[in-house]
């Protein structure tokens, strides 16, 4: 198969080809294997790769009107490949990013420098963060206020969104809540093994697979103190949730328990798990449970999902959550804009990873800018994550944009806008031919007491010739991406 | 007059299940706050059936404690005692001047008082509220003290004052459209009213002692009113059903948004079971040291 | 392991077994209907519906009504087979265990979930319409083929543990409370209408991989107190109700105490009393029906002891911290 048709933008950073058509110099072994390839092959390494996640019951559910789908994410089974020194930039960048967000949220909810639980933040009595912006914010969560997490660690698990464009790296969203995926980035690369084994080889790419341990280790080093053996477990919000498969595989990478908020239960302030031989004491929660449904007591009181008490053998130190609730205040799309200020704040470094330039319809005149030009702009809502809610003004009607317009006037700090960015686009089988597709990128950040990134991602693929969603609920895919070694 | 008062108060909590239930987790909210013009000498808690229960403190400074048994119980008891020393208030200005308004507002926006200067769950407005507030002409006038003064006496003429006559969860349009509520109830339209003029206020659950002549509370003692926060003042004291009584006379337990931050009880039970719950509430003056 | 664990995989066990026995009744039903006379595929339906204490979604099938067509029998099939409503369908057992093993997958192998998967995503693309226009009969026995391989599959990779021990402990005690209820259909049938030819022993042979047995150790003549005999008794027998119980009593014995021990103790008593009333009392009694009455109450009672003593304990004391 050759790449004769394949498409070349010089406005679009493409993860395999130079401008003037060669392959870089990374790719040239992936490039010559790839030509190798009769079409044939191609379509049957594309097969087997389509088919192994059915087989395995790699899943997610989307939720329809009124029937939950359990649907196979679609895979592309050409890897995209990564330089060590691009992947080094992006590693350095993500560290600094969480230390940062980890400064920022025991800024906003620990107790102050004044020695007043319920103080100010600093970065906001220095006013480098307006204080609307936080208390703006709907996943500011009132409830911890006053409370300091174990080791400063709010966020020990990060799934941060990354783009490339021709002029480099940025951050597209950090999510710091439950951030899902992980298991995709480990079972796309099972599957890339087993279809490209020989360039595998070859190439010498950097190993992700133990990233079961280092989850494990991170978790470990939250433990509550003394506890030199903890008992972990995953918490899930059960079978319907869409990520349950992911949970299923993390409790079997972890050797942990799978538990649901029935299984647990809260007594003088310690939390116990119901097993065959009896109670049995939990240490650390991985949570894949949002807030708002972790606690019966603190939070939505109509939860079923979660642990009546949880909350309080959290404060108490005797139980410890990963990660911690109210960390959407750090992730929420307002705040984002002044993460390389928290960065500059914080730590006294030049950001190494860029943010997209944001505009916040909060200020005046953001928004005016934002209605002006809304046909260049993506507009997000403030409140929504996975594709939802977002106006793509390229890609948008009149009639759209002005039934938009409406309601960014109606409630301006509900929406942030962006330009449309060139996202990288990365070569897929379509039909039978190698044609590009945008692409993302989501590394895991892990933190316990110290910062551990393992070399790979959930390299997710917006499908559609043309189109900038990649979220799998909205007809994205995902590919293995190879970091190769020094 | 004296200036303080010692007060110990007793508040039992009956919970009765109609079946035997297997698990119950509870936090509660019933240790009176130390400072701000009283002093909490002593406070104890227990439960029948036993359990253990350990304090923490919440995102407002409010100390709960969460309880939890775990074995089938049909009954479940709390008796919490607490003693209590108040002292009188330095009496209110007249006016707090020109320009206090602006001082009023500006503290809407700051990080500690945000919550309190925005609607909340008990606290939201409603057309039934406007048509309220047009119809008793409450307007503000160029003092922010006189204008709550006067709210808190509007409120407290306006209704009815009728035990029962809403329940622990009513929204404010209950007693808008009914004229008949309990001290919550007030508290929560004082709030409501006094956040939509930019006055932050929050919502203050307590006792009250309300043995003279022509005192409501509600029949147990327990008792709630609003706090707004003023420019040299601080936070200031506005009690919609008991205008004229003196502040010594009021125990302070917990402050929050409104009354879902400070419910006494706040619990999960499992099991398929109805409950009923009844509270008493004594409350009773004693001897003070000299002082 | 988490009680709840346990307690899925035990329905797993449960649910996967009803789904077999049912294929392989349904086997031989759609058989029959090739030669048998009309009667005993009357018979045969009201077997499966009576052994399951369920009514046919077409009223009681009279025996002696000659308005017999094969369309009664596609929707009968189809009722016990596809339709989502019947919580005993196929279907409906298959979905279920498949569904306890999605949630229990961190607790039983790759493969064993892999093969398990495969054979749901194959039943679900079928309907009795797919089916019957080929051949039903396969379909049901390439059905409990599947399920025999996968218990050949978890028996060769599952890890020993705990939950090793409840899946066995769903599967045998599902097992001995329907062949209990299939004998006890059979003989209430028989002092009916005190002839034993009506009552087709010779498909329960069959359904239990028993009638080469049979034919060796009696006669090529089928009598009903033989079969009821070998059913109940023979140890070799690899679905015998003998078989069964001593499968039970070993994996009760090697689950030990659970939380509450009263509770695990009084199961294991239980297992072996069930055990000792076919292996001792059996040869001597007369009232077969009402010893296997008691066999049927007593593997009631150890599923609520199971219950009580791994899955739903009362909490009695917490653990030194």
């Amino acid at each position: 198969m050759d790449f004769n048709n394949y498409d070349l933008d010089p406005a679009i950073y493409d993860e395999m080809f130079l401008q003037d058509g060669t392959p870089r110099e990374h790719c040239q072994q992936l490039y010559e294997t790839l030509t190798q390839f009769t079409a044939e092959e191609l379509a049957s390494i594309q097969e087997r790769v389509a088919r192994s996640f059915s087989n395995e019951g790699i899943t997610f559910t989307v939720y329809g009107d009124d029937e939950a789908d359990e649907r196979i994410i679609p895979v592309d089974s050409i890897p995209r490949v990564m330089s060590a020194p691009d992947w080094r930039e992006i590693e350095a960048g993500l560290t600094q990013r969480l230390k940062a967000l980890n400064l920022f949220l025991e800024d906003v909810y620990g107790p102050s420098r004044s020695n007043d639980r319920y103080g100010v933040p600093r970065i906001v009595d220095d006013g480098v963060i307006p204080v609307d912006v936080v208390r703006g914010c709907p996943q500011y969560r009132i409830e911890m206020r006053g409370f300091s997490a174990p080791y400063g660690t709010w966020v020990a698990i990060c799934g941060t969104d990354l783009v490339r464009t021709n002029d480099g790296f940025k951050v597209l969203e950090d999510n710091l809540r439950v951030p899902s995926g992980v298991s995709y980035m480990l079972a796309n690369r099972k599957t890339a093994k087993a279809s490209l084994r020989r360039l595998y080889r070859a190439v010498k790419v950097q190993e992700i697979e133990h990233y079961g341990q280092v989850l494990l280790q991170t978790l470990q080093e939250l433990a509550p103190v003394g506890r030199t053996d903890p008992t972990i477990v995953l918490l899930t919000p059960g079978v319907y949730n869409s990520a349950f498969y992911e949970h299923v595989f993390l409790a079997q990478e972890l050797g942990a328990e799978l538990v649901e908020g029935r299984d647990l239960l809260v007594n003088d302030g310690f939390v116990y798990m119901r097993t065959t031989k009896g109670l049995r004491r939990v240490d650390v929660i991985y949570r894949r449970v949002d807030d708002d449904f972790v606690d019966p007591l603190v939070f939505r009181p109509d939860s079923l999902l979660g642990v009546p008490g949880l909350i309080h053998a959290y404060k108490l130190g005797n139980v410890s959550l990963v990660n911690a609730p109210g960390t959407g205040v750090a992730d929420d799309k307002s705040v984002y804009a002044y993460v390389p200020d928290m960065i500059r704040y914080y730590l006294s470094e030049e950001p190494i990873l860029a943010n997209v330039d944001t505009r916040l319809c909060r200020r005046p005149e953001d928004l005016e800018y934002t209605l002006d030009n809304l046909q260049d702009l993506v507009v997000k809502r403030v409140g929504e994550s996975g594709g939802y809610g977002m106006l793509i003004g390229p890609h948008s009607t009149a009639e759209e944009r002005d039934e938009y317009a409406k309601q960014v006037r109606a409630n301006p700090p509900d929406f942030i806008s962006q330009p449309v960015l060139d996202l990288s686009r990365a070569p897929c089988v379509i039909d039978g031919q190698f044609e590009p597709r945008h692409v993302d990128l989501r590394p895991f950040v892990l933190h316990g007491r110290k910062t551990r990134i393992v070399p790979g991602a959930f390299c997710r693929v917006a499908l559609r010739r043309g189109s900038l969603v990649v979220n799998s609920s909205q007809g994205g895919g995902g590919k293995d991406f190879w970091v190769l070694e020094e | 007059m004296p200036n303080s008062i010692r007060y110990e108060i007793e508040h039992v909590s009956h919970y009765l299940y109609s079946t035997p239930i297997r698990h119950s987790v509870m936090s509660l909210c019933m240790r009176p706050r130390d400072g701000s013009g009283q002093r909490l000498l002593s406070f104890e808690v227990g439960t029948r059936p036993s359990s253990s229960l350990n304090a923490e403190t919440d995102g407002f400074g409010n100390t709960k404690h969460v309880l939890n048994i775990h074995r089938e119980h049909t009954t479940l008891e709390i008796i919490a005692r607490s003693t209590v020393e108040t002292t009188h208030a330095a009496p209110l200005p007249n006016a707090l001047g020109t320009g206090a308004w602006v001082e009023v507002r500006s503290r809407t926006a700051a990080f500690t008082q945000w919550e309190f200067a925005r609607p909340s769950v008990f606290a939201q407005p409603s057309p039934m509220l406007t048509d309220y507030v047009d119809r008793q002409g409450i307007t503000p006038s160029d003092d922010p003290l006189q204008s709550l003064l006067g709210l808190r006496d509007t409120i407290h003429q306006s209704f009815d004052y009728v035990p029962g006559s809403t329940t622990a969860v009513s929204p404010i349009d209950h007693i808008l459209e009914t004229g008949q509520g309990v001290c919550q109830d007030y508290a929560h339209v004082m709030i409501t009213i006094a956040r939509s003029w930019g006055v932050p206020t929050r919502y203050v659950s307590g006792y009250v002692s309300a043995r003279k002549e022509g005192m409501v509370a509600q029949q147990s003692a327990t008792h709630a009113w609003a706090e707004c926060y003023l420019p040299e003042l601080g936070w200031t004291e506005f009690d919609p059903t008991n205008p004229e009584l003196p502040n010594e006379r009021r125990v302070r337990v917990a402050v929050g948004r409104d009354y879902d931050d400070v419910s006494p009880t706040r619990g999960v039970f499992v099991g398929n079971s109805d409950s009923v719950l009844e509270v008493s509430v004594r409350m009773r003056p004693v001897e003070q040291a000299l002082s | 392991m988490l009680s709840r664990s346990a307690q899925g995989l035990y329905w797993m066990g449960r649910y996967l077994e009803r789904a077999e026995h049912l294929c392989r009744l349904l086997r031989l039903q759609t058989e029959a209907l090739v030669d048998r006379p009309v009667e005993e595929i009357y018979f045969g339906w009201n077997r499966i519906y009576g052994s399951m204490r369920r009514e046919p979604p077409l009223g009681i099938i009279e025996l002696d009504s000659d308005e017999y067509t094969l369309a009664d029998s596609y929707t009968l099939a189809d009722d016990l087979t596809f339709e989502s409503a019947n919580p005993d369908s196929v279907w409906s057992c298959f979905a279920l265990g498949r569904e306890n093993a999605r949630q229990m997958r961190n607790c039983i192998s790759a493969e064993m979930w892999t093969h398990l998967n495969l054979a749901y995503l194959r039943i679900q693309q079928l309907d009795i319409q797919k089916i019957w226009r080929v051949s039903p009969e396969n379909f049901y026995s390439e059905t409990a083929a599947e399920i025999d391989t996968f218990a050949g599959v978890a028996e060769a990779t599952m890890y020993r543990d705990e939950g090793w021990e409840f899946l066995q402990l769903g599967r045998v005690i599902e097992r001995s409370q329907l062949l209990v209820a299939l004998l006890l259909f059979q003989l209430d049938v028989e002092t009916e209408v005190e002839e034993d030819s009506d009552a087709d022993w010779t498909t329960l042979l069959r359904a239990y991989h028993a009638f080469e047995a049979y034919n060796r150790k009696f006669s090529v003549e089928v009598q009903s107190g033989q079969v009821l005999d070998l059913l109940v008794s023979d140890p070799l027998i690899p679905r015998s109700l003998s078989r069964t119980l001593d499968m039970m009593a070993a994996n009760l014995a090697s689950l030990g105490s659970g939380s509450d021990e009263r509770s695990g103790g009084e199961a294991r008593r239980l297992g072996g009393r069930m055990g000792a009333l076919v292996h001792y009392d059996w040869p001597d009694t007369e009232d077969h029906r009402g010893l296997l009455k008691r066999v049927r109450e007593y593997g009631r009672d150890l599923h609520s002891l199971l219950n009580a003593a791994y899955f739903e304990y009362a909490i009695e004391d917490f653990p030194v911290r």
